[in-house]
């Protein structure tokens, strides 16, 4: 998807964001780029990129602490949900879908409403969320929601979609405010329960 | 998300933009179950290109989160919120308290004797953290 315009600020040097961004990422190219070492407006933008660095840090920290002896790869995956998380909200936000009444001029964009959703689903024990869309069925609303998750072997699949509804609309009615009129949630993996740290299966 | 087409550049009252702009940040930023205004990081990135078109640091016609446009003949301002919401407060209800809150901070805010100006306000929900 490309940036609109607005979301790729053009620097008073005249590069663009996302420009500095790549040649900075290339192995070699800062070194290669004399601007990109003296530009002091280059520098700053790449200094603040730096919070995007000190997050990855941070959530990394968090995760080896809290489950240490845990499998690398669940650990693995946490990781990555946690940083997708963040670039769903803040670099892709998606469209924006209204809340409440067309008097109410409010709007949620679909990453802050697909994360408020996946989080209602893995409340379950051994749901893993993975992707949501949230898609408008008509000019104004209701919204459909499409999820898929990977869940443990102990769940009966019917039971499970039930369950995920069932935290998904009262998610968008209680936490959200917006309504809901279809919810297809597609099971796409089954996962080994051994090794979770949370309670599997229906409760 | 209809908004007023019209003068959307702060050169006629830059001063006023600003006052604008701070009065309708500050109520966001105090409505309970905000989290902050628009998550930071693309905020923080665009904070190193300066947004300045002529007048001086007022002039600037947006800060963190808030945008504001106006529009003459007759007056009216039309404002944009992103914010993130805190999780445990629902979504909309934070949306109608920053509207209610923010209108009556922006309406002081250009309150001068006269006519007291149109005021709308979009808010949309970026995250809730």
């Amino acid at each position: 998807m490309a940036l609109a315009e607005d979301d790729d600020p053009t620097l008073p040097c005249g590069r663009t964001l996302s420009s500095v961004w790549s040649r900075a990422e290339e192995d070699e190219g800062a070194a290669d780029d004399p601007h990109l070492a003296e530009c002091p407006y280059c520098r700053e933008a790449l200094s603040r990129l730096g919070v995007l660095h000190r997050y990855v840090s941070e959530t990394r920290q968090a995760d080896e602490a809290e489950s240490a002896g845990a499998h690398a790869e669940r650990i693995a995956e946490r990781f990555t949900a946690r940083v997708m998380d963040l670039v769903r909200t803040e670099l892709r936000p998606g469209r924006t879908l209204p809340l409440g009444e067309p008097d109410d001029d409010a709007w949620i964009t679909e990453a802050a409403a697909a994360k408020a959703f996946r989080t209602a689903a893995e409340r379950l024990p051994g749901v893993h969320a993975g992707s949501c869309r949230v898609t408008l069925t008509a000019p104004g609303g209701p919204v459909k929601v499409v999820m898929e998750l990977a869940a443990g072997l102990t769940w009966p699949v019917p039971e499970l979609a039930e369950r995920v509804r069932r935290q998904i609309r009262s998610a968008a009615g209680d936490g959200v405010g917006m309504y809901v009129a279809e919810i297809d949630v597609r099971v796409v993996d089954l996962l080994d329960d051994t090794g979770d740290d949370k309670e599997e299966g229906p409760a | 998300m209809s908004r007023p087409q019209g003068d959307q550049s702060p050169r006629h009252q830059p001063q006023q933009h600003a006052r604008v702009l701070k009065a309708a940040a500050e109520a966001a930023r105090e409505t309970p179950g905000v989290a902050f205004l628009r998550p930071g990081l693309g905020d923080l990135l665009r904070g190193a290109v300066p947004r300045r078109s002529g007048g001086g640091p007022a002039a600037d016609t947006r800060m963190t989160g808030v945008r504001a446009e106006r529009q003459d003949h007759p007056e009216r301002w039309h404002l944009r919120i992103h914010l993130a919401v805190r999780t445990g407060h629902r979504a909309l209800d934070v949306t109608r308290a920053v509207r209610a809150r923010t209108g009556t901070a922006v309406r002081e805010a250009l309150a001068d004797g006269g006519p007291a100006p149109a005021v709308s306000i979009t808010v949309t929900v970026t995250d809730i953290t």
